[in-house]
Formats: structure tokens, sequence, C-alpha cells
């Protein structure tokens, strides 16, 4: 009741509250201490070929990694690739923020640009299905994948998730009104998810109604992978923060920002940050004899979290507020190797689960 | 050293049950005498004949080589014989300098002047409590200091402490131990009645150990060891039992049941954010005034959290805020009280219509009147699930050892069938035996998938149960440990730095 009130007469609830990194996601440091396996700033996306190799969305370029991590580049396309996805036939599949080009780099390339009447804006992520179809997530309807931080700060929720089945003749919207689709997973046991980045949940679609599968996360969710456990990865580009929920309930003070500061320079979440001292800081970030403390609020994080079948927390892998391998963006396993590409730092990072289990173990 | 007090085949008779029998016990001067046993297994009843409480049915009692037999408290009292209670006997409604000086007051008081009394004295025990405040605001710790310095206050020669330690922090109890040290150099005799057996064996000079109301052994501190004394407390041994180093296995967490974020409850507990997970032990460690207990008395609805910028408590992810407890048993929440004589149980009534009424609290029945049978059948049920040793069908909950009452009090909240159970220090005041069966039943429910939370000052407790450990201090969780890397040393530096 009072809650209820308190929310009528605008005094913001109970509270401004963040869900915590305790459990099975207590930080450590596995992701900064990860070994690098690739750098380029230009890196958005990657996926396993469907002979296991490892391949990267770099800017307008496809990357094939040899074991060492030397890439080698087999496709080029006219902008910015913002999401990769090798089909079950072999064929590759990319997004062009605008478009996806289906058996792209071949004479038999189909593009789908319009869905249901809307153009696609945002594609930032695709999921190739056993059956042949094609998950493709337009993350906003409104604002375009490089504006995700404008999409965020207008409370965007114009995600949508789509199908395009083998041919890609045949797109159908999977679930529509997404608080920004940033990933989609089609699981071990068929059921189809979708990340909700501002809803900070990943959703599980069905018959074009979502409900959340997994919610309250303390972090932006990103890009999900299978794991071979039977569950799935998760990334989360960044971490949730009271000063960025405060800035998310006063609308004036947003609005203002909106309309007069540089957008980098927002109070918003970040794919890195440290680099400009113009930044937003919350109290606890400010640096004490050049150092960062790990545990102040961080405006960039690096997270990757694993989840059980029953979408229960199992480990969670960290780079801390002091870190760099920030803004995880997506997460690959082969074998015993989990490829993390993390965004911020422009790294792919290459991790070997066995450790990973030893050290959580610990 | 001289006796001081020395008690000949002394037997306390209650209903034709002898609580304490034919026993032999000498107090000398300037020692400091543990007396240690399970509950039941005669100390109180022994240590209230010394006090006056109780009058021996059989034996002598001599103070000084001469006999002594008191009637009443008083008595005792002015032959120089104190006695600090397990539970104080402080009038909550009166400050602490009243209460220091009641029965001692002089014809004409000014509020002023035993205010600046008590106030010197405290000091002068180093004890950091301020004289004006009503007692009833004093948390436990505080009530035990106010008590002792009663007993100081009244020059006793022999002072009785019944688990003295059982509320204090760890630094309270190490300035407990010093203050002990400065008695027994005053030549003040102590007899010490504790559970934690580390603590006698630290400041004690000689032990002596009951059970089943007689005297086991009596012997020098230095040839005693914790097995020793397990072994003669119980007459089986309990060590592996109950201190088992580290957990073996450690419970994978289960879905989130209970998330905490931000809570505020007045100056006792400061955005204080935590998780509890189903099938797992979630331990809570850390020193009283930390705010742990009234964390999670909002959680089960006992206490509100602030009302502006207050936090969020979600139950099974949904919004709680809960008015009074039983909306949080209804939700499935239950809470183990720490003072089970206050909050656990109606101590006139029967084991069986305590639980019963537990039960009431959680479904409507949908009649008015109840059958005793019904009554019987739910509470013989929880008497045997839990092993609730009781002499007759319909013994009332008071006149059970400390043991049974807490299982008692277990099984009330145990019966409403709870899907998140709060024990708060579980096995305070209770004996060894009753201890291991008591964690038998913690762990019973995590194994069924229940998520359970078990709040404790009690190190090895804490860490032999829990799955997770959190490390309470000022009002906040501020730290996460797996039982695998917990030491008692990273514990407490968590809890005091």
């Amino acid at each position: 009741m009072f809650d209820a009130l308190a929310v009528l007469f605008r005094r913001g609830g109970s509270s401004l509250s963040v869900p915590i990194l305790d459990g099975a996601l207590k930080p450590n440091n596995l992701l900064e201490l990860a070994p690098v396996f690739a750098e380029h700033a230009d890196f958005e996306d990657i996926a396993l070929g469907s002979d296991g190799v490892l391949h990267a969305a770099c800017g307008s370029t496809i990357v094939r990694f040899s074991p060492a991590g030397e890439p080698t580049p087999v496709a080029s396309f006219d902008g910015a690739v913002t999401a990769l996805a090798f089909l079950s036939n072999g064929g590759l599949a990319v997004a062009l923020g605008t478009r996806v080009v289906i058996d792209a780099g071949t004479a038999m390339n189909r593009v789908i640009d319009t869905v249901d009447g809307k153009r696609l804006t945002a594609v930032n992520a695709l999921h190739a299905q056993a059956d042949g179809s094609l998950l493709i997530c337009d993350g906003s309807t409104m604002r375009g994948y490089p504006e995700w931080s404008r999409d965020l700060m207008e409370k965007g929720s114009s995600g949508r998730l789509l199908r395009a089945d083998r041919t890609g003749n045949m797109v159908t919207t999977l679930a529509s009104s997404l608080g920004y689709a940033f990933g989609a997973l089609s699981d071990g046991q068929g059921r189809i998810l979708a990340s909700e980045s501002w809803r900070h949940q990943v959703s599980a679609v069905k018959d074009r109604r979502s409900a959340p599968a997994i919610a309250a996360l303390p972090g932006y969710p990103a890009r999900m992978a299978s794991s071979a456990r039977g569950g799935l990865w998760l990334s989360l580009f960044a971490c949730r923060t009271q000063l960025v929920e405060f800035v998310l309930r006063e609308s004036d003070y947003r609005h203002e920002m909106l309309r007069t500061i540089d957008p980098k320079y927002w109070v918003a979440p970040a794919l890195s940050s440290g680099a400009d001292f113009l930044e937003p800081l919350q109290g606890g970030s400010v640096k004490q004899m050049g150092i960062l403390k790990p545990w102040a609020p961080p405006r960039s994080y690096g997270l990757v979290v694993l989840f059980n079948a029953d979408f229960i927390p199992v480990l969670s892998l960290h780079s801390r507020t002091g870190g760099r391998h920030h803004g995880i963006v997506a997460v690959v396993e082969r074998g015993d190797d989990l490829f993390v590409l993390s965004k911020g730092a422009g790294r792919i990072l290459r991790l070997s689960l066995s450790q990973i289990d030893a050290e959580v173990a610990q | 050293m001289t006796a001081i007090l020395e008690l000949r085949q002394i037997t306390k008779i209650y209903a034709r049950a002898a609580a304490v029998e034919n026993i032999d016990f000498v107090l000398e001067r300037g020692e400091v005498h543990a007396l240690l046993g399970e509950n039941g297994a005669g100390k109180s009843t022994l240590t209230k004949m010394i006090a006056g409480v109780v009058a021996p049915t059989s034996g002598t009692i001599l103070l000084e080589g001469k006999e002594f037999a008191p009637r009443t408290p008083s008595d005792s009292l002015k032959a120089g014989i104190a006695m600090v209670f397990q539970e104080t006997s402080l009038v909550p409604s009166m400050t602490v300098a009243q209460n220091l000086f009641l029965g001692n007051e002089r014809f004409f008081n000014r509020v002023r002047g035993i205010n600046i009394a008590a106030q010197q004295f405290m000091q002068s025990l180093s004890f950091q409590v301020d004289p004006t405040l009503q007692v009833s605001a004093l948390g436990a710790a505080k009530k035990q200091m106010v008590e002792i310095a009663r007993a100081m206050l009244l020059k006793a020669q022999i002072i009785v402490f019944d688990e003295p330690t059982a509320t204090l922090t760890p630094e309270e109890k190490r300035h407990f131990f010093e203050l002990v040290g400065t008695l027994k150099a005053r030549g003040v005799s102590v007899i010490f009645i504790s559970h934690a057996l580390e603590e006698a064996l630290e400041i004690s000079d000689r032990i002596t150990v009951l059970r089943d109301g007689k005297l086991v052994v009596t012997d020098r501190t230095s040839n005693f060891d914790r097995a020793r004394i397990i072994q003669a407390m119980v007459g089986r041994s309990l060590s592996q039992e109950l201190y088992g180093t580290r957990k073996s296995t450690i419970r994978p967490a289960g879905r989130r049941v209970l998330r905490v974020s931000n809570l505020r409850v007045g100056n006792m507990v400061k955005n204080n954010s935590l998780s509890v997970f189903a099938g797992q032990i979630t331990g809570i460690f850390g020193l009283v005034g930390s705010g742990r207990t009234e964390t999670f008395k909002v959680v089960a609805g006992v206490i509100k959290r602030d009302y502006t910028n207050g936090g969020e408590v979600f139950l099974e992810g949904k919004p709680i805020r809960y008015r009074v407890p039983a909306q949080s048993v209804r939700d499935g929440v239950a809470y183990v009280t720490e003072d089970r004589k206050v909050e656990g149980f109606f101590e006139t009534m029967s084991i069986k219509s305590n639980i019963f009424v537990g039960l009431l609290s959680k479904v409507w029945l949908g009649k008015f009147w109840l059958k005793n049978r019904e009554i019987d059948a739910v509470g013989e049920h929880w008497t045997k699930s839990l092993q609730v040793r009781t002499v007759g069908k319909g013994v009332r909950v008071i006149e059970l050892s400390g043991g049974n009452q807490q299982k008692a009090v277990i099984a009330k909240s145990l019966v409403q069938n709870p899907e998140l159970i709060i024990f708060d220090e579980p096995t305070r005041g209770v004996d060894v035996g009753a201890i291991a069966e008591i964690h038998q039943i913690i762990n019973r429910l995590a194994d069924e998938g229940k998520a359970v939370v078990v709040i404790s000052s009690y190190l090895p407790e804490v860490m032999l149960l829990s799955d997770r450990l959190l490390v309470a201090r000022q009002g906040k969780i501020v730290e996460e440990f797996s039982p695998r890397d917990a030491t008692e040393e990273k514990l407490m530096y968590a809890a005091v730095h």
C-alpha cells in the first residue's frame, strides 16, 4: 500500500535498489586474468563455423581464426557486421545493422530488411536453429544499433524477436515490444529465449508471448550460447547501478541530459570506462592514489554467467570495476574452450572450462 | 587455597525425580570453577541451591566452614553470594542506573546522583552502557553487562555466572574474561556455567562435570581437553559429530528464494543486501549489533523496514512488505527466534498445543471446535519426528530442558511446512547432545530442498553447517565465503574490520 502511494506521489517507491552479485555471481577475477586469444578494436560478435573453427565479425569483415588466434578474412561487406551465425547447412548469416543477409558471400544470398511492414533497425544478434531456421534480434525499431544507449535512456521497448525459415523467404515475428532484444537462443529443450537488456531479464518466447525465464539480473544481458552441460552461457555487457536506475527514474533530468550532453558522458552503462576524466562517477568510483576500488559502483563491467537447464546460475566469470575486460557481448563454448568477446577491450578471451571448474571449486 | 563453599551429599528431588543427587562440591577461595553438563544435568539446580532460590532436599552447604541454609536469594546475597542468571533478571521498564541500585536505594534518591554513580561504576568496569537508558532498549549483550555490574556492585565473594557469555560478542567475551581475572585477583570465587567448552578451558582453574544430576568428575582444567569433557558430559564421543572441521560436500544453490536489497531499519540495518537460495544452508555470522537478526525479522514480518528508502525484499521473486508475522507464515517463512522463552512458545501450554498453534497460524482448518485427538496426532507426529524428549504426555514446554524446548519451537515452525526457515542462534543455551540433533534437523531441511538460514555467533557452528557463509558488520553483509576457504580467522576479520 505504502509503495503504491509512494509511486503515485512520485516519491520513488520504497527504494532504489539493484540485485547484488552474490551466490554463484560472487565476483572473481577469472575474466580479467583470462588469456587474450585475439585483439582488435572492431570485434563485434563471435560464432563457431560448421567445422568448429571460431569466426568473428570485425568491422565490415568476417575473420576466421587459426588455433593460435591468427585471423584470416573470409568475407567482407559494405557495412559494419553487427552479428553473425552459421546455419545448420553450413551457410553464413550476417546482420548489417538494418538488414540480414542469409547465405552471405554466395550467389544464393537473400536479404531481409523489412518484417511485418517495419524495417529492421538494430539487428544485433543471430542464432541458427537446428532445423535450419534463423532467430533474429532486432534490438529496437526506434534507434539504430550504435544508439543503444539512447534507446535505454528513452526507455525503449520496441525490440523484436524474428524467425526466418531456412529459405529466408518467410520471416515471422515471435515476440515484439521487448525491452531491447540483444540475444536469442533455442536451448536443448526446444525453448526459445531472448535477452531483454533493459528489463534485465531473459524471456522465454512462446506463441508470440514472452515471459521471464531469468529475472532480476544484476546487469544488462546480451548474447547467449548453449553449454554442453545442458544450460546456457549468458553475457552481460554492463552491471546495473543505482545511479543509472536513479537517472532512469528522473525524467526531467534524463531528457535534459539527452538534449545537452555528449552521449559518451551520459550517466548510462558503458562498454568500457576509465579512459576519460569527464566520465560520470558514483561516489564510490572515485580513484584513490590512482587506483579504482574493485567493488566501486561500475560504469562498465565484465560478466558472464553459466545457467543450468533450470535457469539457476551455476558459476560466473568477472572482470571487476578496476579491470579491463569489460563490455562482454558474446560467448561461445567449444569443447574445453570458452571464447568470450570483450567489446569494451576489443579482445577475444580464451578460457579453459576445466580450469574454471577448478578455480570455482576452490 | 582454602574452601569458601562446600556442598556435601546435596540432593534435590522434584516430583519424585532427583534433579541433583548426592553431589559433593568444593569451591576454593579465588578460583574460577567451571560447571559443565548437558541441559538437565543439574547445573542450574545446584547453583540455585547455592543462591537460595531453591532449598535442597537433603545434604548440607558449608560457607566458610559454617553451615549455611539460605531460604531466599537475599539470604545468599547478604552472605556474599550473587548469581547472574542466563535470562536477565533486570526490570525492563527501569533505567540501567535504577536497576543497578535496585534494592539498595537510599531513603531519598536523586536521579542524577544514581546516574553519575552508575556511570562511574560502569566505567570502572570498562562497560560502555549509558546508565540513563531503559533496560528494555538494550540488546542482550548490554543487559548481560548490567547484570554482571550489579553483581559486582554488591561486592559478592562468590559469583555464580549461568551462561554469561551466550549473548556476548567475542570482544565482549574477552572483556568479560578479563573481568573474571580481576575478580579472581581480588579473591572472589566464581562458578561459571557455560556450554562453550573452549571458554571453560580458557578461564577456569577447575572443572566439574555433571550428568543426569550426578557428579561425573572434578579435576584441574589442565587435565582436561575438549574430547574428555564431552565424553564426561554425554557419556559418548560426540566430538566428531559436533565439531567436524569443515564440510566435505557443499550443496549447490537452487532457485533464489529470498532477495533482500538495500534494506534499511533505523540505525541497525544499513543498505543490507543478500540472497538466500533453496536447497542450501546460508550461514550468517556477525557480532551482536551487526543487524543480522533485524534483517531477518523484517523478512519474517516481526519488525518493519524504514518507510522511505527502506529497500526491497523479494520472496520467490515477488516484492513483500509484511505488517504482521502471520502474513509471512502464510507465505512460507518460518523464523525460529533466538529468544525462545520470550518469543518462541507459550510456556503454560503443552508441547502439543504449542505445535498445534503453529499449524493454526498457517492454515484455517474451517471449524471452531477442535478435537484433542487431532491436536495430539499433530503433536505426537512432530515430537517423534524431532525426538522431543518429555516426561509425560501433557507436559508443559517450560518444564522441558533447553534443548527440548528448542526442538519444540522448531516443531512449531516446521508444522507450517515453510519454504524458508530462519534459525536465529538455534543452539543457544542448548546442551551438547541436543546440538547434534538440532544440526541434523537443519541439515535435513536443506537436503529436502528448503532454503535455510542459520544466524549464529558461534563460529564452529556456522562453519560446520553452512553451504554459504555471509558475514555481517555494522548493519550489512560485507563478505561472502565458501566453506572451503573460510577459516575462523577470516570470518572474524571480516566481522570486525
